[in-house]
């Protein structure tokens, strides 16, 4: 797609106005990645969120968690230009990777970040524009800061963009 | 469990070193008998490693592998995960069946129940000599296998209760018969509570 390519690991975040480039995170499971866009300043932004809530041990300021996370992120792009009126968002991620008989409601955290961080964009009152998330298998993303487009490549399937 | 683990001392360290090495010759025996084979395990290296290093293990990110995930249930919260990179688990379901897949990128319905008993015995032993030392009773869940990216596993197993460690907890060891090595890592992920409970009732022995 692009090609230089900002890779975010675990819990981190990025945001990037050069057009050349694209933000990339590898192997979410459970996991989910946010990634907010401008489109007329070409802004782009992505957090690998791992878990719903703060667990008071938050001192790294990264993005490890959707309610702290997702604000940190959103600040970050209005920092680098961007207009919150301007700004749309797609995720990928949060899969139940792990499947029991009878199932455990601890395997549905992938559910639970995802229903997380719909909450917080909408408390911040950004428009989720796109989202392939849930299902039961691991995703790497690649988002264009060039076109906002978000390619998700899984094991054995095919490429999607959206 | 994250700072804790860093500051892990000599004792605890050799002591829970010895509950594996010990659960690690159990589960080669048992192996052999299952398999009619000579089965070695490597003697088991505990490590700790920042979170962010947690992707390189095992070939790292989105590179493929197979995993056996166990929860922990009884007295004790938290996950044993199993890792198998690349190729490792069709190597070891072969040779557990002695058969050859050749070049098949599929678990076979026959292997998946293999790693599955692999994961009952290799997890029922480390609990059950962690249940001698400790008192602590700890079983095993159901096996689930997943064929996937090294880090949507990893990170996964990890997250299950739902506390983000700074540090976590992993052992490598390898499998092998007279022929072949099987390259395998086992890892814990538990709680600061249940951790600090074994921690206490092995330091006290």
């Amino acid at each position: 797609m692009a090609g230089i390519l900002i890779n975010i690991g675990i819990g981190d975040f990025e945001v990037s106005r050069d057009r050349s480039t694209a933000i990339i995170t590898r192997g979410l499971g459970s996991c989910v990645a946010v990634c907010l866009y401008d489109k007329v300043a070409k802004v782009a932004g992505m957090a690998h969120i791992m878990l719903p809530v703060d667990n008071g041990r938050d001192e790294l300021l990264n993005a490890r968690f959707a309610d702290t996370g997702v604000p940190r992120l959103f600040e970050e792009m209005i920092k680098n230009g961007a207009e919150p009126g301007h700004i749309t968002v797609k995720i990928a991620g949060g899969a139940r990777m792990f499947k029991m008989p009878g199932g455990s409601s601890l395997l549905e955290i992938g559910e639970r970040n995802v229903e997380a961080i719909t909450r917080v964009l909408s408390e911040l009152k950004l428009k989720l524009v796109a989202a392939d998330t849930g299902k039961d298998y691991g995703r790497t993303v690649e988002f264009s800061v060039a076109s906002g487009e978000l390619m998700v490549k899984a094991i054995g399937r095919s490429v999607t963009v959206i | 469990m994250s700072k804790m683990i860093g500051s892990l001392t000599p004792k605890q360290k050799e002591l829970l070193e010895r509950i594996l090495k010990l659960s690690a010759d159990s589960s080669a025996v048992a192996l052999s008998e299952m398999t009619d084979k000579a089965i070695f395990l490597k003697s088991p290296e505990i490590d700790v490693v920042p979170l962010g290093d947690v992707p390189a293990i095992a070939g790292g990110n989105d590179n493929p592998a197979v995993s056996v995930c166990l929860l922990l249930l009884g007295e004790a919260r938290g996950s044993i995960l199993l890792l198998f990179p690349g190729r490792s688990a069709f190597k070891l379901a072969d040779l557990i069946l002695q058969e050859d897949s050749g070049d098949t990128e599929e678990l076979s319905e026959m292997a998946v129940s293999v790693l599955g008993e692999v994961g009952n015995l290799v997890s029922a032993y480390f609990l059950s000599t962690l249940s001698d030392y400790t008192g602590l009773s700890i079983q095993p869940s159901a096996p689930m296998i997943v064929h996937d990216m090294v880090e949507a596993i990893v990170s996964s197993a990890m997250l299950i209760l739902e506390e983000a460690p700074d540090e976590i907890l992993y052992i490598e060891t390898n499998i092998a018969d007279e022929s072949d090595t099987i390259q395998g890592y086992m890892m814990l992920f538990t709680d600061e509570t249940t951790l600090h409970s074994v921690l206490r009732v092995i330091e006290a022995r």
